[in-house]
Order: structure tokens, then sequence, then C-alpha cells
């Protein structure tokens, strides 16, 4: 029995301050990723070209899409990495409970997130940067962040609920896959199956329908909602199944 | 389900990279070096991040340039300068009212009784011909080029397209298209999850562009009884 009494707060505080640091190295594949990312959006997302007579015109369409979907992609694989066992087993170095775990990879997450969402829309000026200085002889129509600072700040906010709700979706699937190691094949399996299934009907089918009631949200208000109560849910859903597990397995 | 499978390779490779960057982890985290590992990571985001920055100042500074290296025109004007010009070809009265289009003139001395107009094999000359009888015999040939605005999306383009060429050789005056210009624009917009938002059309979906190519006379001054042999092909007008 201890005399000292630490409350969940502290501890949450404290095993977040020292995710930061042991998790550091999701930064790194987070600068690999988006530079990738990059690199593919260089040949530009589409294109198209006139001719007449001597003068050939090529229209080159860029724009930042890549470098947030795959964001999106590392906010999803990275949650399911920290909740893999040598991860999981870092959080016994402090006094722990399952609770303040979760809590502490959920704060992790979020601020991975914000980094990564802040990040993928200033990559938008990475790559203006090289087509412009290297690829192109004119540019059209484009806006920088002084005339549109609304936008940018709406692509911020955004990318990081976006990248957000993949954390939480890969955190709960990293749990399941942690109770239990079948998990692992069926949810890629069913999502797969889902996909060539939709494909193969030429319906909307389920999964078209859950991506469209995010991905085509046009009020942001109801965006907001959305996500965080999805977000919400599924985080609840893998501290639920969490508690299911073991004492330190 | 074709054109998804570069996108899946691509998603597997990326798995596999943040797979395998995160089992180099434990290796990694316990070098001991001036600066920990986990502080040389943040130096690298920090590093990321300022050049991001650097990138974003660039372009809110820069690209003024690159926007207004063209002029912004009117469609509609040019249609009317093209259509005006082509009257005044006709009529011949083009050195009066189509000066200012005038991109380039070539004198040629010609005593011959006889002049082939050719062009080279399989080209089509991407002008308009149009020939003028002088009153007089003074061994003379004048030839001037003659060409209205174009544009591109409302962007005046005229400097950036090449001028036609000419050689008198013998008896034989040929015709040389330009050099082929090619323009690259780029044109950037939003990503997806600003659009969603903002209501903007797809990139993918959103091709619009409109092209004027502007009105190209080749205009000749010949003398009074010089006899001009053109190819069928060529359009040619005589000046009523």
């Amino acid at each position: 029995m201890s005399l000292t009494k630490v409350s969940l707060i502290d501890i949450v505080k404290k095993q977040y301050v020292y995710k930061l640091k042991a998790y550091s190295q999701v930064f790194i594949s987070l600068i690999f990723i988006q530079l990738l990312a990059v690199f593919f959006s260089l040949n530009g997302v589409g294109g198209g070209g006139i001719s007449s007579g001597s003068i050939q015109i090529n229209v080159s369409y860029f724009s930042a899409d890549f470098v947030v979907a795959f964001t999106m992609l590392w906010g999803f694989i990275t949650a399911i990495v920290i909740t893999t066992k040598t991860y999981r087993i870092d959080d016994f170095i402090f006094v722990t409970n399952r609770a303040s775990s979760n809590l502490s990879n959920m704060v992790f997450l979020l601020i991975a997130s914000v980094i990564g969402g802040i990040t993928a829309m200033l990559s938008t000026n990475l790559i203006k940067v090289i087509v412009y200085y290297f690829k192109s002889d004119f540019a059209l129509k484009s806006t920088t962040v002084m005339d549109m600072p609304m936008e940018f700040l709406i692509g911020i906010f955004s990318t990081i609920l976006y990248v957000f709700l993949f954390c939480a979706l890969g955190y709960l699937v990293g749990t399941l896959v942690q109770i239990s190691k079948v998990f692992a094949v069926l949810l890629p399996a069913a999502f797969l199956g889902g996909l060539i299934f939709d494909g193969l009907s030429g319906k909307t089918g389920v999964i078209a329908k859950v991506l469209g009631f995010y991905f085509t949200e046009s009020s942001l208000a109801l965006f907001i909602v959305k996500i965080i109560m999805t977000a919400g849910l599924l985080f609840i859903g893998a501290f639920a199944l969490s508690n299911r597990r073991e004492v330190r397995t | 389900m074709m054109g998804m499978i570069p996108l899946l390779i691509i998603v597997i490779i990326v798995i596999g990279i943040l797979v395998f960057s995160t089992r180099t982890r434990n290796k990694m985290v316990h070098k001991k070096g001036k600066f920990s590992y986990s502080q040389r990571v943040y130096w690298l985001l920090s590093g990321y991040v300022v050049i991001l920055l650097i990138c974003l100042i660039l372009n809110a500074v820069q690209p003024v340039k690159i926007m207004d290296g063209l002029k912004k025109v009117n469609t509609a004007d040019l249609e009317r300068e093209s259509l005006n010009l082509y009257d005044a070809a006709v009529e011949g009265s083009i050195n009066q009212e189509g000066s200012k289009f005038l991109r380039k003139k070539w004198n040629f001395n010609y005593q011959g009784q006889q002049l082939n107009l050719a062009v080279i094999q399989d080209e089509n000359i991407d002008a308009m011909v149009v020939v003028e009888k002088k009153n007089n015999n003074d061994g003379k040939i004048e030839a001037e080029f003659y060409q209205t605005r174009s544009s591109y999306n409302g962007m005046d383009i005229t400097e950036l397209a090449n001028l036609p060429g000419m050689e008198l050789a013998g008896d034989q005056l040929t015709l040389l298209n330009p050099k082929r210009s090619e323009i690259k624009f780029s044109q950037f917009g939003n990503t997806f999850n600003i659009k969603q938002f903002t209501g903007e059309p797809s990139l993918f979906s959103e091709h619009h562009s409109e092209f004027s190519g502007g009105q190209r006379i080749i205009y000749l001054r010949i003398p009074k009884d010089l006899e001009l042999n053109y190819p069928e092909n060529l359009n040619l007008q005589f000046v009523e």
C-alpha cells in the first residue's frame, strides 16, 4: 500500500510526456511519407493540352491531395503501431492502469494529428515552389495564404480532424488485433472484400456510403460534430475492449 | 477497378515503410550521443517545418512575377480584332488598319516573270495568305506577317508564339511554318478537404479552358505583271 495518492490526470500527463519522447520516431516516418507524397504530387493530379497551329499548350493540375491522404494513412498506422506489445509495455514504467494508458495514447495521437495536419497543409507550398521554379513556364490561378487565410485555416483544421479520425480507427483496429490475431486477417479481408463487392455490383456500397458520410459533408460545423462523435465512439470502443484484456499480457 | 492497382501498390509501399521504420525503433532509441534520439527527431521535425515555412514565404512573395507575367485580355476584343484584320486584308487596307499587328517584314528583289509559291512538303501553312498586285512593276516583292493577339484562359500569349519564315530561292518563294512553341502552365487547386467546404468543383472534373488563336495573315505585295503559281491546298486570296 502506498501513502502517496496520485491523480489520474497526473499519470496521464507523465505518460504522455514520456510517449512524446519514446514514440518520437513516428515523426520521422511522417516526414518521410509526406516527402514521398510531395514527390508523387509533382507529376500533377491531372492535365490537359491544346494545340493550335504552331502553339502547343500543356496544362498540369497540382494539389496536395496525396499528402493529405498519405498523412491520414500515417495516422492510421501510427495508431495501430502504438497498440502493439512493445509499446504497451512501456507504460508499466509508470504507475499505470488501462485508463491512463489509453488516455495518454489518445492525447499523443491528438498531438500527432495536429503536427501531421499542419505539415500536410504546409507541404502545398513545397510543391508550389518546386513546380514554379523548376517545372512550369507560367502558373494559373493560384492563391497564397495571404489571399485566402480562411481556406488555409479550414484546410489545417479539417486535415487534423481527418488524421485524428483515422488515428481513432487505427487505435480500435490495433486493440482488436491485440485481443485476437484473427482480426489481423479478418479486418483487411472484410475491407477489401467490401471494396471488391461494391466494385462488382456497381452500386454505391456500404464503404462508399461510410466514406461519403464524412468526405462529402459540406458544412464545417456538422463535419466537426461527425468526426468528434465518431472518433469518440471509436476510442470508447477501444477503451472498453482493452479493459477485457488480461493483466499485463 | 484496374485504375486502383497503382494506387494499391503505392499504399502497400507506404505501409511497408511505416512498419519498417517503427521496427527499427528499439535499436535506435537507446543510442546515446550528444543529443538523445528523441531530441534529434524533434530537431529534424523542426527543420522540416522551417523548410515548409520558408516555402510558404517564398510563395507569398515571389509568384507575383509568375502570375503577372502574362497580360489579361478580353476574348470578345480578340474576336473583333481578328475579324477586322481579315476584312482589312481582303480590302487591301491592311497597312493602315492593321499596322499594330505587323510582326515581321521581308523584302525581296525579284525580276522574273513567274513566281512559285511553295510550302514544305506535307505541311499546311498555319496562316492565311493574301496577295495584292501593285499598280506598277518595280521588281520588288514585299511580304508582311500580321497576327492579332491570341489568348489562353484570358491571358495574352501572343508573344510566346514563334514567327513564320520565308525563303526566296530561284523562282520559288517558300513559306516556312514557325517553330513550334510549347508553353507549360501549371494550375494549383485546393486539397479535397478544403473543396469539400468551399464547394469548388474537383480538379478532375474541372477542365474548363478557352483558347483563342488569333488571326494570322501573310500579306504579299507583288509587281503588277508577275504570274503567281501556288499549291491548291494553300489558303490564298487576292485583294479584291
